[in-house]
Formats: structure tokens, C-alpha cells, sequence
């Protein structure tokens, strides 16, 4: 998808908070053995959670995958580019139609949302196999990790489809 | 000193004593690597790194002991008024010591960032930071690609924006040393508003450009 000049817009801002930050950097970031100790110093899972950021960024990820197809699309740039401010509301209204017909027909965003939210649910899933061996002391937790680690390599992966901006069709 | 040009041997740190979120994603988006704790800075960085870091007085002071121990390497303080000013004067700050423009504390978008870093390593980062962007290139190209679709827009003709774009086109086209080799399209002085078959020659040529941009920024 073509985003030659990187237009700020919040999906990236998300994109970067979940796909660097949380699954790069936290998740796939933080070593099993790390866990382990973590677990043996008898941490809660309060403090794992917050460590990790799951809850939170679990949460954003979630509402982003509302948020991809409308959130890269051109169509934005519309109220936003100062040309425009000339137009009448309905010439607007038509070159949005327009141009969200092309972004749809013409780049891979639909299928990324498709393959996002489900690696998003696999992700879910394990981090909730995750907590539940945390909270009953399980000592395979680590087995755990790994499983969330590759659910989250998963995600990550669709993500690099995503563009770094808003996308020009 | 000024920023180096061998960016690409450097490794690139950052230093956040608050963990200012947009500020740590973005540093993360840019492969810079954490500095968790200040003391061991020491056994991080070398000669040719840079380092950006947002710190008390107490990390001043560590920040200036490696600047003066690693003099081909480059220190950032993330604010506008480091308690080092109020004991330093300027002139016997190590010379590898930069100031940012904007604070760390006021970095609460992500648009900040991204002003920040043009301001301090502009050079290098021209290729990597989102640059204020074509603005009436991008808006001609969208109404043009409506038009393409059959959509009739006469209303911004004497606005002045397609000559705007018209030039916008070539100063980036020029940047990027492109040659345009139908210049009845793209003529120097703007364009007038594309009409007929000129309106899919001119969406296929803006969006070689733009193609072209953004194979430049993926390199």
C-alpha cells in the first residue's frame, strides 16, 4: 500500500504503540526465563500485567481493528487538506465515496483487518491460558509464554503489512 | 562537533527517566536501543554512537562524564533547560553535548517527536522522519483520481491549486533527480487543470512519483 510521504494519522500512532511496543518490544522482547524468575519471586499477575502492559495494549489492539480500514484510509484527508475547505459539503461527500471505492478495490487493507482480528483472537486466547497458569503457580508457565510469544510473533507478522501512514491509492 | 555522517556504523541509544510514551515508541520505531539504567551508559555506548536522553541533574552529570570520555560520540539532553545549565556555563560543556529544542515534557504528541528530530539530526534523518508532505500535490492527485472515475470539480480551477501542484510535482521530482520525459504534462511553471486523457496521464505520472518516493523511503 502506498504511502509515500508517511501523513500522520492515529492508526499509525496505534500501529506503532501495538505492533513495536507491545509485541516487539514487551512481548516477544521479554525472555521466558525472565517469567520464570518473575513467577519464583512470587510476583502477582497485577504485576505482570503492568510489566508487560498486556491488559492495556490488549485493549487498544482490540479497538484497533476497528479502527485500520477507516482509520489509513485517504478519505481523512479530505476535511483535512485545505484545497478542499472550498468545496460544498455534498462535492466532498461524492470524492469520499469515490476515493473510499479505490481504496477498498485497489490495496490489501480488508484482508490485513481479516488476518489481524484473527491473530488477535489467538493472541487473546493464550494470553488467557497465560493468566490462568500464572494465578495456579503452574510450572510449565514458561511452556505458556512461548505459546503467547508465538501468537504474538503471529500478529506481528500481519502487521508489517499495514502501511506507515495514510495510505494514497 | 556537529552530528556525523557515518550514521550508518553508529548504534543509537535513548534514555527516558520518565518513559514518556510517545517518546519511547518512537526512539523503538527507529531501532534505538533502551538505556534502562543511566550508571551503565559506560558500558554501552562507544565512539561514534548517539546518544538522546531525558534525564534529572543527577543523570546530567553521568551524561557529561561519558561525553567527556567519549568524545567522537554524541549526547542529547531532551530538554530546553538541563540543570547542568544552572551549574555549566556553555563554553565547558564537552562540545559533543547537543541541546533539543523542544522538552521532553512538552513531547506529548507525536508530532512533536518528529519536529524534535528534524531539529536535531536533520541530515540524517531527511530520508526516515515524515517531512511536511505536498500538501496540494496530494489534494490535486485525489480530486484527479475523482475525476478519473467521472467526478467534474471545476471549482478549485482558479484557486491557484494545480499550478501549486504543478510545481510541487517538480520540485519533488527534482529532488529526486526524475526525469519527466513528457514536460507537456508537468509544465515548469504549474499545471492548468489536467482535463480528457490528460487526467489518467497525469494520475499514472503523479503516482510514478510517488511510487518512486516511497521506494526512496523504504531503502
Amino acid at each position: 500500500m502506498l504511502s509515500p510521504f508517511e501523513i500522520t494519522c492515529n492508526a499509525n500512532d496505534m500501529r506503532g504503540r501495538i505492533k513495536h511496543r507491545w509485541l516487539w518490544n514487551l512481548l516477544l522482547g521479554t525472555d521466558k526465563n525472565v517469567i520464570l524468575n518473575a513467577m519464583h519471586q512470587k510476583n502477582s499477575w497485577e504485576y505482570i500485567d503492568k510489566e508487560l502492559e498486556i491488559s492495556s495494549r490488549l485493549n487498544e489492539a482490540i479497538l484497533f481493528s476497528d479502527e485500520i480500514i477507516a482509520g489509513f484510509s485517504p478519505v481523512q484527508l479530505i476535511d483535512k487538506l485545505s484545497p478542499f475547505a472550498n468545496l460544498s459539503k455534498a462535492q466532498k461527500a461524492e470524492i469520499k465515496r469515490i476515493l473510499n471505492k479505490i481504496y477498498l478495490a485497489q490495496t490489501t487493507i480488508v484482508s490485513i483487518q481479516t488476518k489481524y482480528c484473527e491473530k488477535l483472537r489467538v493472541l487473546q486466547k493464550a494470553i488467557e491460558a497465560f493468566k490462568k497458569g500464572w494465578l495456579l503457580n503452574d510450572c510449565n508457565i514458561d511452556e505458556k509464554y512461548e505459546t503467547l510469544q508465538k501468537c504474538a510473533k503471529d500478529l506481528h507478522s500481519i502487521m508489517e503489512g499495514l502501511p506507515n501512514g495514510v495510505v494514497i491509492p | 562537533m556537529g552530528l556525523k555522517l557515518e550514521w550508518q556504523i553508529m548504534t543509537n541509544y535513548y534514555y527516558d527517566k520518565d518513559d514518556i510514551e510517545n517518546i519511547t515508541i518512537f526512539f523503538e520505531e527507529h531501532d534505538f536501543i533502551s538505556i534502562d539504567d543511566l550508571s551503565d551508559i559506560a558500558l554501552s555506548v562507544t565512539d561514534g554512537d548517539i546518544v538522546f536522553a531525558h534525564t534529572d541533574a543527577e543523570g546530567e552529570e553521568i551524561i557529561i562524564q561519558a561525553a567527556e570520555k567519549f568524545t567522537k560520540a554524541d549526547f542529547v539532553f531532551m530538554s530546553r533547560e538541563p540543570s547542568i545549565l544552572n551549574i555549566n556555563i556553555n563554553s565547558l560543556w564537552p562540545a559533543n553535548i547537543h541541546i533539543c529544542k523542544y522538552p521532553a515534557h512538552n513531547l506529548n504528541n507525536y508530532e512533536r517527536v518528529k519536529l524534535f528530530f528534524d531539529n536535531i539530526v536533520q541530515r540524517k534523518w531527511q530520508l526516515l522522519i515524515p517531512q511536511e508532505y505536498p500538501k496540494d500535490l496530494v489534494a490535486a492527485y485525489l480530486l484527479l483520481i475523482a475525476e478519473r472515475e467521472g467526478l467534474v470539480v471545476n471549482e478549485l480551477d482558479n484557486t491557484g491549486l494545480w499550478k501549486d501542484a504543478g510545481k510541487q510535482f517538480n520540485e519533488e521530482a527534482k529532488k529526486r533527480n526524475i526525469i519527466i520525459e513528457d514536460d507537456t504534462l508537468i509544465p515548469s511553471e504549474g499545471w492548468n487543470h489536467p482535463n480528457g486523457d490528460n487526467i489518467s496521464k497525469c494520475v499514472a505520472l503523479i503516482r510514478s512519483l510517488f511510487e518512486e518516493i516511497e521506494g526512496v523511503r523504504k531503502k
